[in-house]
């Protein structure tokens, strides 16, 4: 039997040490031992029937309940202040079989594969690497689980691929206590597996777009995702090159996606005609306080895997001080007008080293990062044709009200069909910094009167943005998500209220969620919202 | 007799504050020969995750979200020992080791001809697959 442990406590931090925040009660599952029961799909079933044991007592208890993997995020999406779920240690994967696919699938078996909800990326890559697969991107590193990555959608910059949650094909929700509270989702459009595999995972099966593309970015509260079946491909590699760019190409680079036509172009990457092929990744690096210095673009080819290259990844790696990040910080909030001169001084640890060129797996090249104390995240969608506008809003703000301890990336994402996923643009810019967390001072503008600086002025531009789910914002803004979303917040509330009924919704709901102002229960919702439909196959 | 003196207090300022930079270099010395003398090294593996610490985390740096394991202890060997090892219960294999050295190990180890030995080693285990 998988085994709950419970841990009594006052709070609970993030990875990036985002709080702390008030806990009460954190319970952590892991799976019956394998000499105990030796098949995996037993193993898969049992601990979905331990979920839903503890969904019942949280219900009984009229508790909150919520669940989180490695607690990435850089706010309170992931914490609840009564029941928390610590699911890290749920981490089976299975392949799935050509008997399993449904007849006419434009998916094919050997690229599915269902992964519990505690996999992480690096396990994940680990796992398909050695079955000569990969996945078709990641954020920027690898830590965090699969089921928190889709909840809050997480990018990277691969410019035609999308999001993690784009190559989500199925998904597993326990939405209650009781054995048809297990339903499998998938879009009635793009069907993969056959009912057969649902019923072996003891799970009913719902075939119905809205509702999946609705729970596909479910911010932790469309119920507890225990697995989910992505969709993989053949393993490749990255070649990585990084380069100055000057600002001006950057900018026409980033509002126009022109890559042929651009005067900024890699030796040995141009087509038969000498012309830039266009890359995998695009990704530009700058200092908001040095409006002099060139860019950085770093610009990633794909390329056919071969075994036959250097290992991309240092041997032998160095350290900070531990306590570095901490001494900035507070120097920061003292003396905040050092902060460029910081920022120049710590140039070469910021941004990737100039003209450099690396090749490696995604996993190799997206690898692991280092935990190096509190630290914040702004992160705007904007679509790519506003890049420049969004862009000079940005930095105006961080030296007209800052300077703040961070420095600045643009990124470029394809749209997610997800209700919403903050990748709605047809092609998204991702304006974002990334630093130390501050506390304000006298001297200093606090983090959350900047969070909210950024928004005013957003949308005093009159610009259409998004926010990452996952990082630092002023989430009880009013009118946030409504801006943010329109129509789409009430249908993704519709749905969520029609799947969970009021009880069960009110245990997924969070501070986070009524922040954000979409924990409203939305009544009379007609029943066949969330029936599932006829395939089209 | 007042630029005298003035001189004269100059020229022992100047003094002091040799003195003082001396001292302060002297110290800044020792505390770097010091801080240097006391290093870790870490092996890891490249491509596997390490076991999560569980549902809090309480390690900072390099070690947030690792299950930490310590080795803290002082060993006695016999004369004709020179050799230790130490059993973990790592079910997939070890993440990350890591041995601590200072320069009272460093000490101890010299005074005593090698036979007590500090063993300080933090190490991480491989999470487990259940595959």
């Amino acid at each position: 039997m998988a085994v709950t442990k419970s841990y009594h406590t006052q709070s609970w931090n993030t990875f990036h040490e985002n709080g702390p925040f008030a806990a009460r009660l954190l319970l952590s599952t892991e799976h019956a031992s394998m000499h105990t029961i030796p098949d995996k799909l037993e193993r898969y079933n049992d601990c979905a029937a331990e979920v839903r044991r503890l969904l019942a007592e949280a219900l009984s208890a009229a508790e909150g309940f919520r669940a989180y993997g490695s607690a990435w995020s850089m706010n309170n999406i992931a914490h609840h202040k009564e029941r928390m779920h610590f699911n890290a240690m749920m981490n089976i994967k299975f392949e799935i079989g050509s008997d399993d696919v449904v007849n006419g699938s434009a998916y094919q078996s050997n690229n599915l594969f269902f992964l519990e909800c505690g996999n992480t990326i690096k396990e994940i890559s680990g796992f398909l690497f050695n079955k000569g697969k990969s996945l078709k991107t990641s954020g920027a590193s690898n830590g965090q689980t699969i089921a928190g990555a889709i909840s809050t959608g997480i990018h990277g910059s691969a410019v035609d691929v999308g999001s993690v949650q784009d190559y989500v094909v199925g998904i597993n929700l326990i939405t209650g206590p009781g054995p048809d509270d297990v339903v499998y989702l998938e879009r009635h459009s793009r069907p993969a597996l056959k009912d057969s595999f649902a019923a072996k995972i003891k799970s009913r099966v719902v075939r119905n777009d809205g509702l999946f593309n609705a729970a596909l970015v479910g911010l932790g509260s469309f119920g507890f995702i225990h697995g989910v079946l992505i969709e993989v491909e053949d393993l490749f590699l990255l070649k990585r090159y990084v380069r100055h760019i000057s600002r001006k190409d950057a900018l026409e680079l980033s509002e126009s996606q022109d890559f042929k036509n651009s005067d900024f172009r890699i030796e040995g990457e141009t087509d038969a005609a000498g012309h830039p092929l266009k890359p995998y990744h695009f990704k530009v690096y700058l200092n908001p306080y040095n409006e002099q210095e060139d860019y950085v673009a770093e610009v990633i080819y794909k390329k056919t895997y071969t075994s036959n290259y250097p290992n991309p990844i240092d041997t032998i790696q160095q350290a900070l001080y531990k306590d570095l990040p901490d001494f900035i910080a507070r120097f920061a909030s003292t003396f905040n007008r050092s902060i460029p001169l910081m920022l120049k001084a710590m140039k070469g640890t910021l941004f990737p080293k100039l003209d450099t060129e690396v090749t490696g797996t995604l996993g190799e090249i997206f690898w692991d990062s280092i935990h190096k104390g509190p630290a914040f995240a702004f992160t705007i969608g904007v679509d790519h044709s506003q890049t420049s506008k969004a862009l000079d809003l940005f930095v105006q703000l961080a030296r007209n009200e800052g300077p703040i301890p961070g420095a600045m990336a643009l990124r470029f994402v394809k749209a997610s069909e997800a209700t919403l996923a903050f990748t709605k643009f047809p092609v998204t810019c991702i304006v974002e910094m990334d630093g130390v967390l501050w506390k304000g001072s006298k001297k200093m503008i606090s983090i959350e009167k900047y969070s909210q600086r950024l928004i005013e002025v957003y949308q005093q531009a009159g610009i259409k943005f998004t926010i990452h789910w996952g990082k630092t914002a002023q989430w009880s803004y009013p009118g946030l998500c409504d801006y943010m979303y329109g129509n789409r917040k009430t249908e993704w509330m519709q749905y969520r209220s029609a799947l969970l009924g009021p009880e069960v919704a009110k245990v997924f709901t969070n501070d986070f969620l009524v922040a954000a102002g979409l924990a409203q229960f939305q009544e009379g919702i007609a029943a066949d919202l969330i029936a599932s439909q006829s395939v089209i196959v | 007799m007042i630029q005298q003196s003035d001189s004269s207090l100059r020229v022992s300022f100047r003094v002091f504050f040799f003195h003082q930079e001396m001292l302060g270099k002297a110290c800044l010395f020792s505390f770097m020969f010091f801080l240097a003398s006391c290093y870790s090294v870490r092996l890891s593996v490249k491509n596997a995750a390490a076991t999560p610490d569980g549902p809090i985390a309480t390690e900072e740096g390099y070690w947030r979200n690792k299950q930490v394991n310590h080795i803290d202890t002082t060993l006695r060997l016999g004369l004709m020992n020179n050799e230790v090892m130490y059993l973990a219960d790592c079910r997939e294999g070890y993440h990350t080791v890591e041995y601590r050295v200072s320069l009272g190990h460093v000490l101890l180890n010299a005074i005593t001809f090698g036979k007590v030995r500090k063993i300080k080693v933090k190490y991480a285990c491989v999470k487990p697959q259940n595959n």
